[in-house]
């Protein structure tokens, strides 16, 4: 801290010279400036050295009137006055000033005029009327009392004190029940009236003590009780007056609160507000202890639910693609698919003017767009711009747009429905051949092989495919004729036998005869077959072994054999499953071993066989008697 | 949940490229003979290449495959051999023909899983006789197939880069002198497949050749058999139609003669048939 003689040093002034700083202060007192005190001081310290731009009084020394003395002190007397508040008329005096207007009276006549002036002018003071508000009552009259308002726990006479107590106290409750006295009354009463008695007779006093109905009942009338009374009355009286339907909405509000009061409840209601009141400090911090636990415990099943949700959202299928489902609903009336059709057929046909054959295949290619697009295009003029549009052009995302010649040249296509991700031409025509049942997938590659078509297409191209799906319905198409014709011609010669059985015995050798011309008539006709040579055979065989067959197409003669093997395997099935058979059952069994013999043989061909299963199969249809014929004419 | 961008697929858009993967088989030299190279085990007879590759003047391979695996027989050393540039191909020396599990790894941007497919090694003729004649005539067994990848929905970039124009850039020669001018004319005259102004396509070429295995005169051929084929099944649905019809109206007599029950009885006899041989 620099000294006092370091500042000297610095301001240049000789150290020596020590000026009195008493003197400097003396003088700054002497220059008048005045210690201001208060807020005053700190803000002339703010002004500085500068003097404030107004000057600044000081509010003590403001001018302030002086008081008049306007000669004597005025009079005031006792002026008496009317209360028109009050029903009674009584005179009460008040202090007031005495007119200016009255003579100077002496001073020994003070109490002499006091006397007099009453008499001569009377002030009615109308201050307090405003204070005298009497209270809207509903009131009643016996009748309606009677009609209406009866209660077993209240007379009519606590009735009517309570009525008039909450006129005098203007429903000021507390203060009704404060002052309410009725058993005081009843008891006081009833005292005069026992003194009187006593004095009449004792003994009447003491039999209607006796009785139980005699004893007024005189409880405390705990607030509640009276609300609910006079509210019930109020309520009844108020519906007697103005029925419920033509009540206004306040009126009806009032009517309802009157009417739904609960004493029980309200008792409840303070009882617990009294509880709450009277908790101690230990109670009120376990409480708030609990609220934030249980306010923690909400939070938590809050966030855990909404965690559980989103878990079962992400679990749930997928929503429905919303716009193309937009985009499909416009097409659930008739018309709406109709157009669609119009416009799908002309595209076509402009397209295949347009490109000539050169254009990839032949199938309708849409794109979203365009489905989305048609509803508007109701009129034909519309429909005939938005055809003029290149049918691929807007493709969803249009990452490149490409002329038709382009996508040509790129092998570009557009497709209805893709999934995404890579896939072969040749699997897809391998997915061709398969068909629902192995069977009819076996059926369908064994014809496709008697067609000669490869089992490798060599060139999996979409246009060879469409090609081939073609070719592949029209085959399953004729492996369903087929097999209906296999069937219903296995019926047909059931049925024939039936109807020879039904003949007569003589038609056992008419219906080998029938069978006979039933494969000759069939090998005919497998004849005009395009099938290949080779087969022709196998299918005529097919044909013979009565329907059986459904592989369609056994060209070996293993396999013929093996076909007859199962063929006699299910005659023995079939002669086992019938038990009125049972004579014949011995028979079947002894053909089925001659018919493996002559498998094991393999020097008759398997039409024979055939045949034979046929005959044996008419055989076991047969009656016992013409077994042992049919069996020698087939050795 | 919203795909990357990268990941972004074109919509409803298929884009199809064309490959051929096949082998071809040389009969080697016999044992002792001067011209059979050295190293060979003695019980080996053919060199054969298994390969994978576009049809001459198609877009670049490489523009969508990655890389090819050939799993070979495993009594092979190093039976999987990876070729992560074209050609893809392999070659080796053996006796037996056998399958080969190929697997074709996508570019990147395509965002696609790799995939299988299978060819089997054909050392032997095989084939009409006419086709053998020409193998043994040539000395070469070549068995070749065309596969079609179709890309569905490819990705924004791969849909990008099969739609650009310098696919065709690795045909170009490079050096553009007198000579090869005359190489990039055909054996019929015209500008070879692929080159600029010549026929720039992803779809098969137009003509046929010796050289030319699948064409689109090829394809014609093979769509024209399918269609006599359909023909051929349309007659004969014709007749198995109006067979059945006979052998209906048969049925319907025999059932009115018969009466209802024995119908029946029939109906059922005839289909426990069927039912109890399979």
């Amino acid at each position: 801290m620099a000294s006092n003689r370091d500042v000297r040093d610095m301001l240049g002034l000789p150290v020596g010279e020590v000026a009195p700083p008493t003197a400097n202060k003396k003088s700054k007192k002497g220059g008048g400036t005045k210690r201001i005190q208060g807020v005053a001081r700190e803000v002339a310290a703010l002004y500085g050295e500068r003097p404030p731009p107004v000057a600044v009084y000081e509010e003590k020394k403001t001018y302030r009137a002086k008081r008049q003395s306007t000669g004597p002190a005025k009079k005031w007397i006792q002026q008496p006055f009317t209360n028109p508040a009050r029903p009674d008329g009584l005179v009460l005096k008040h202090w007031r000033r005495k007119p200016t207007t009255a003579p100077p009276v002496q001073e020994g006549e003070d109490a002499a005029m006091q006397d007099s002036e009453p008499t001569d002018y009377l002030e009615s003071c109308a201050d307090y009327v405003k204070y005298n508000i009497t209270v809207d009552m509903p009131d009643f009259t016996d009748e309606e009392y009677d009609a209406h308002l009866r209660n077993n726990d209240w007379s009519r006479e606590e009735t009517v004190y309570l009525f008039g107590i909450v006129k005098d106290y203007s429903y000021r409750w507390a203060v009704i029940w404060d002052r309410y006295e009725w058993q005081a009354l009843k008891r006081r009463e009833r005292a005069l009236a026992e003194a009187a008695q006593q004095g009449n007779g004792d003994t009447d006093s003491n039999a209607l003590a006796a009785l139980p109905f005699a004893t007024p009942r005189d409880k405390e009338r705990s607030l509640e009780e009276m609300k609910a009374r006079f509210y019930d009355i109020s309520a009844k009286l108020m519906k007697l007056r103005i029925p419920e339907v033509q009540m206004d909405a306040d009126q009806y509000s009032l009517y309802e609160t009157l009417s739904k009061f609960d004493p029980v409840m309200e008792r409840n209601r303070k009882m617990l507000a009294t509880a709450l009141m009277n908790r101690n400090m230990d109670e009120v911090k376990e409480e708030e202890f609990l609220l934030t636990e249980l306010q923690r415990i909400n939070m938590a099943a809050v966030r855990l639910d909404a965690e559980r949700e989103e878990l079962r959202s992400r679990l749930d299928a997928p929503q429905a693609n919303t716009s193309t489902a937009a985009g499909l609903q416009s097409f659930t009336s008739s018309t709406a698919l109709q157009a669609l059709f119009q416009q799908l057929f002309q595209q076509d046909r402009s397209k295949k003017r347009s490109s000539g054959g050169s254009n990839a295949p032949g199938r309708l290619s849409l794109s979203a767009n365009d489905m989305i697009n048609t509803p508007s295009n109701s009129t034909s003029a519309n429909r005939r711009t938005s055809m003029a549009l290149p049918p691929s052009a807007p493709s969803q995302t249009p990452v490149k747009t490409l002329s038709p010649h382009q996508e040509h040249r790129f092998a570009v296509s557009t497709h209805d429905r893709l999934t995404s991700g890579i896939t072969f031409g040749s699997d897809k025509l391998l997915k061709m051949r398969q068909a629902k049942s192995n069977v009819q997938t076996q059926k369908i590659a064994s014809a496709l092989q008697e067609l000669g078509v490869p089992e490798i297409i060599p060139i999996p191209t979409s246009k060879v495919a469409d090609v081939f799906e073609q070719l592949v319905a029209k085959v399953g198409r004729l492996l369903d004729v087929r097999k209906v014709k296999e069937k219903e011609m296995g019926e047909c010669r059931v049925l024939s036998r039936m109807k020879a059985a039904r003949d007569g015995t003589a038609g056992v050798k008419q219906e080998g005869d029938a069978s006979g011309e039933n494969n000759g008539k069939k090998q005919g006709e497998g004849q005009d077959t395009p099938m290949g040579d080779s087969n022709e055979d196998g299918a005529g065989e097919d044909d013979d072994a009565e329907g059986e067959d459904d592989t369609g197409a056994q060209n070996t003669p293993a396999n013929a054999d093996r076909d007859d093997a199962e063929a006699d395997g299910g005659d023995e099935d079939r002669a086992e499953s019938r038990p009125q058979d049972v004579d014949a059952d011995a028979d079947a069994d002894a053909d089925d071993v001659d018919a493996e013999g002559e498998d094991e043989s393999a020097a008759q061909t398997s039409r024979a066989t055939s045949q034979g299963a046929g005959h044996k199969r008419s055989a076991s249809e047969l009656s016992d008697g013409s077994q042992p014929s049919e069996k020698r004419a087939r050795k | 949940m919203p795909a990357p961008a990268a990941n972004k697929r074109v919509k409803n858009k298929r884009i199809s490229r064309n490959i051929i993967i096949g082998s071809e088989a040389w009969a080697l030299p016999p044992l002792g003979h001067p011209d059979r190279p050295k190293g060979i085990p003695d019980d080996h007879t053919k060199r054969w290449t298994v390969y994978v590759r576009q049809p001459e003047g198609d877009p670049s391979l490489s523009t969508w495959l990655n890389k090819v695996q050939f799993k070979i027989f495993n009594t092979y050393e190093n039976p999987l051999r990876t070729c992560d540039n074209p050609p893809f191909e392999v070659t080796e020396t053996g006796w037996g023909g056998f399958s080969i599990d190929i697997r074709l790894h996508f570019q990147p941007i395509s965002g696609e899983k790799a995939q299988y497919r299978q060819h089997f090694l054909q050392l032997e003729k095989y084939g009409s006789e006419e086709q053998q004649a020409q193998q043994e005539r040539t000395g070469c067994v070549r068995s070749e197939f065309l596969e079609v990848v179709h890309f569905n929905e490819p990705t924004e970039a791969l849909f990008d880069a099969l739609t650009a124009e310098d696919q065709w850039a690795h045909l170009v020669p490079s050096k553009s002198s007198s000579g090869s001018k005359k190489a990039s004319l055909g054996a019929n005259g015209r500008l070879k497949r692929g080159l600029p102004n010549g026929e720039r396509s992803a779809q098969l070429p137009e003509k046929g050749g010796d050289d030319v295995p699948f064409s689109q005169e090829h394809e014609q051929g093979l769509i024209d058999s399918l269609m006599a084929k359909i023909a051929q099944v349309d007659r004969e649905l014709e007749k198995e139609t109006a067979r059945r019809e006979k052998t209906e109206n048969t049925l319907k007599a025999l059932r009115e003669e018969l009466g209802h029950e024995a119908a029946q009885q029939a109906a059922q006899q005839a289909s426990g048939d069927r039912s109890r041989r399979r």
